[in-house]
């Protein structure tokens, strides 16, 4: 008996198949159980390297822990120190402030930029190919780009400001004041994820939609805000989730191209997490602070849900 | 029998779900009896006793975590000196654990986490003092009387640096001086006469090389053609500019000698918004902005990014760096004639050296605390610590390779010193050296960003100097709960 033929019936011995087995399973029984054998390979990796490091980061936050020494429990002192921390509040509000001005114009812009990938033009796959190039580069590839984009004297961004305006350009990531516009145009640089999304939603708006309202005189401004917006409203909710989600998670490409600077004012949320975590040895702290994150997140995913029944509309229903 | 195609997905989904629960599963070390019983948590950090070896022990495997951003020096000393360990002891195998520097710290930490820390690994990043302080390494004690090793083989300042409470908690491999690099082409251009080899040279002061810096400096409005004089490091929390004042930010009686907290790695104390050191960082500042002698931080870091070292540019005068950075010379063997000179003299009439050990240790609840230390003691005290002197450029800690070490540079293209020129300004800093705060000091990770972020208003001139070390004396309050 070969080794196939061995496991075969051990499979259908355990699951009643077999002839050796005396109690017989429903069928339904069965798929379910194979169900949840076909399912087990994520369900475990789930547990094992999602779920599991969540339940203990939880535990941790609670803790003393620098990940060398078993974690001592301290109740609720590290939320406490995260309270009082100015570096935290100030990592709050850098992290928020580039939310607030990345989100909505990264959804603009990249609308904006699906409309016109949407043109019947010739070369567009190469146009389009060209506006997604940088979505597939990894962030610390992109950050190291930008550092050379954007130097004040070897840059590219204030040579071109010098040919264009005669004006010298700022400092860009030396400045407290210019380096957050610095973050959010590189990060504008790779929107090419939230355009391809749009730029299937906008071809999947129904044409006789179009027809229809051309035939009844609405203008183009006029088709676009009652047809296309509605119609791609949910692409718009998803890409809105999304990217806050997104916003409120960055970390590789600022910790290449500033490291926080200068004077925190480019200090996200998550650079410090993982100062907190890995250069401080203050891994219970930096779990506090990831289950802070986490219940932000989901407060703020909540509320875009509630709010989006006013203004997603389903053409099939929820 | 039958074997359909659904029963084979079947038979080959639960085979798969047993491999991946087999790989998920903790690897089971090798009973080793020579390794000592796993320590109570409170006793982390104490020294296993050495144990002697059975007539025929098992193979173990250890791990030895090594810095790969330092190519192709380090890691290919790390290969060659794992490969000579084992054809030595066939018992014992070295996996060797490469990772960047920038993520030493976090990989270290993981391996920790998960219960395997590496049994030797460098005291990069974080610092010998913060891995103390988190208990996070073995005493070398027990091990150094049981093979009664002679420690004055090492250069004392760095044994001293690594010793707390009277316990030797690593071995320094390297140590390292601050001293000065310099373009001797750019001086001879500019007519300056390069700097006397000796530290007790009183004519080189910071003025003598702002002098030399401003003769230099030219054509800094042309980003082709731009050449500084010099570019000056302030070093470990402005320590470096602040010990040629005989002042140091973290006491008020003197300098780094007068600092309790050098001793016990525990801030108490900040002095960041006092004249001299205020005077310390405007200096600094005004080769920059006033004098305009020195690259803005922004070139700084676009030369780094070109050439990885600015000085490596050609465009760049006179620079102080440790001597580690003889490594990365070596690797670029620039075009231009080059040298070393001592630390220039400050207001106060000193030029205190700023001393830089990397040493090795033996991990807290590693698994195998004696095949560990027979490594380590391979890599820093036997074979390794010679290829280590032979092969990195970094200057090592044992004195009997310092030879090894000046045979290297003298041989490197450009050099423009004597040998004994040379070994007089490498050796000199010893003397009066003390060592950096960032091996010293606890939490040094988390006040170097503190340093680095509340600093550069100041360095981009955004920021009046006294306006901005007062803000650097509350962050530094702040952090220390003053």
């Amino acid at each position: 008996m070969t080794v196939v033929d061995k496991t075969t019936t051990r499979v259908r011995s355990w699951l009643g198949t077999g002839s050796s087995r005396k109690i017989r399973l429903s069928l339904a029984t069965q798929e379910a159980i194979w169900f949840y054998i076909f399912v087990a390979p994520w369900l475990l990796a789930f547990f094992l390297f999602t779920l599991g490091p969540m339940v203990a980061s939880f535990l941790f936050s609670f803790t003393q822990y620098n990940a060398i020494q078993p974690p001592v429990w301290i109740g609720l002192k590290n939320f406490v120190t995260l309270s009082g921390d100015p570096v935290f509040w100030k990592s709050i509000r850098v992290t928020f402030t580039y939310a607030v001005v990345f989100v909505p114009l990264n959804l603009a812009i990249s609308l904006f930029l699906a409309a016109m990938l949407n043109l019947a033009v010739p070369a567009m796959r190469v146009i389009r190919t060209i506006y997604y190039l940088p979505a597939v580069l990894p962030e610390v590839v992109t950050g190291l780009v930008w550092i050379w984009i954007f130097n004040p004297d070897f840059g590219l961004l204030n040579y071109l400001l010098y040919l264009l305006t005669g004006l010298k350009g700022p400092n860009w990531l030396g400045s407290e004041t210019w380096v957050m516009p610095a973050v959010i145009i590189s990060a504008l640089w790779g929107m090419g994820s939230g355009v391809i999304i749009f730029l299937a939603a906008l071809q999947s708006v129904s044409p006789e939609l179009y027809e229809a309202a051309e035939i009844d005189g609405a203008s183009a401004l006029r088709r676009y805000f009652t047809i296309t917006l509605p119609m791609i409203s949910p692409v718009i909710l998803f890409n809105l989730l999304v990217g806050t989600i997104g916003a409120l998670q960055v970390f590789a490409r600022i910790y290449v191209m500033t490291q926080g600077g200068p004077n925190y004012a480019s200090y996200f949320y998550n650079l410090y997490l993982y100062s907190n975590a890995f250069s401080y040895f203050r891994l219970g702290l930096a779990s506090a602070q990831a289950w802070i994150l986490f219940v932000v997140i989901m407060i703020l995913t909540l509320i875009i849900l509630r709010t989006s029944g006013r203004w997603v509309y389903y053409a099939g229903g929820r | 029998m039958k074997f359909s195609r659904r029963d084979f997905l079947k038979a080959s989904v639960l085979a798969g779900a047993g491999a991946a629960l087999a790989a998920c599963a903790q690897p089971t070390p090798t009973p080793q009896p020579a390794a000592p019983q796993p320590a109570a948590q409170a006793e982390a950090t104490k020294a296993p006793e050495p144990t002697k070896a059975p007539a025929k022990a098992a193979p173990v495997t250890i791990t030895y975590l090594v810095r790969t951003d330092i190519q192709p020096t380090l890691i290919k000393w790390g290969e060659q000196t794992v490969e000579e360990f084992q054809k030595l002891n066939p018992n014992i195998k070295v996996e060797l654990v490469g990772v960047p520097w920038g993520d030493y710290n976090a990989k270290l930490l993981a391996m920790y986490a998960a219960g395997t820390p590496p049994e030797v690994a460098a005291n990069y990043a974080a610092g010998f003092a913060t891995f103390y302080a988190n208990k996070a390494i073995t005493p070398l004690d027990s091990y150094i009387k049981a093979d009664n090793i002679d420690l004055s083989v090492i250069e004392k300042a760095a044994i001293d640096s690594v010793t707390r409470d009277g316990k030797l908690w690593a071995l320094p491999l390297a140590h390292q001086p601050v001293v000065v690099f310099y373009n001797k082409d750019l001086l001879d251009a500019a007519g300056v006469k390069p700097p006397s080899p000796d530290w007790g040279d009183k004519s080189w002061t910071e003025d003598a090389l702002t002098q030399a810096a401003q003769k230099i400096a030219k054509d800094l409005d042309d980003p082709k053609k731009a050449q500084w004089g010099v570019a000056y490091n302030e070093y470990h929390l402005g320590t470096l500019i602040a010990w040629s004042r005989g002042i140091d930010p973290f006491n008020d009686q003197g300098g780094p000698e007068k600092t309790e907290a050098y001793k016990t790695g525990k801030l108490t104390a900040v002095y960041y918004d006092r004249p001299e050191m205020i005077g310390a960082m405007q200096w600094l500042v005004d080769l920059t902005h006033k004098l305009k002698v020195a690259p803005r931080p922004s070139d700084t870091d676009a030369l780094n990014q070109a050439v990885g070292w600015s000085f490596l540019s050609g465009r760049v005068g006179m620079t102080n760096e440790g001597t580690w950075r003889l490594g990365d010379i070596f690797k670029a063997n620039p075009a231009f004639k080059w040298g070393m000179a001592p630390l220039p003299y400050g207001p106060a009439g000193l030029n205190t050296c700023q001393l830089f050990n990397d040493s090795w240790m033996l991990t807290a609840n590693c698994r195998y605390p004696n095949e560990g230390w027979k490594f380590l003691k391979y890599v820093g005290l036997e074979a390794g610590a010679k290829m280590y002197a032979e092969s990195t450029g970094f200057f090592p800690a044992k004195k009997d390779l310092y030879n090894i070490f000046f045979d290297s540079i003298i041989k490197a293209p450009n050099f423009s010193m004597t040998r004994e020129d040379m070994i007089k300004v490498l050796t000199g800093g010893f003397a009066n050296g003390f060592p950096a705060p960032g091996k010293t000091l606890d939490r040094f990770p988390e006040l170097n960003t503190a340093w680095n972020q509340t600093t550069a208003p100041m360095k981009n001139g955004e920021v009046a100097v006294p306006e901005g070390m007062k803000a650097v004396q509350a962050k530094f309050k702040s952090l220390i709960g003053a």
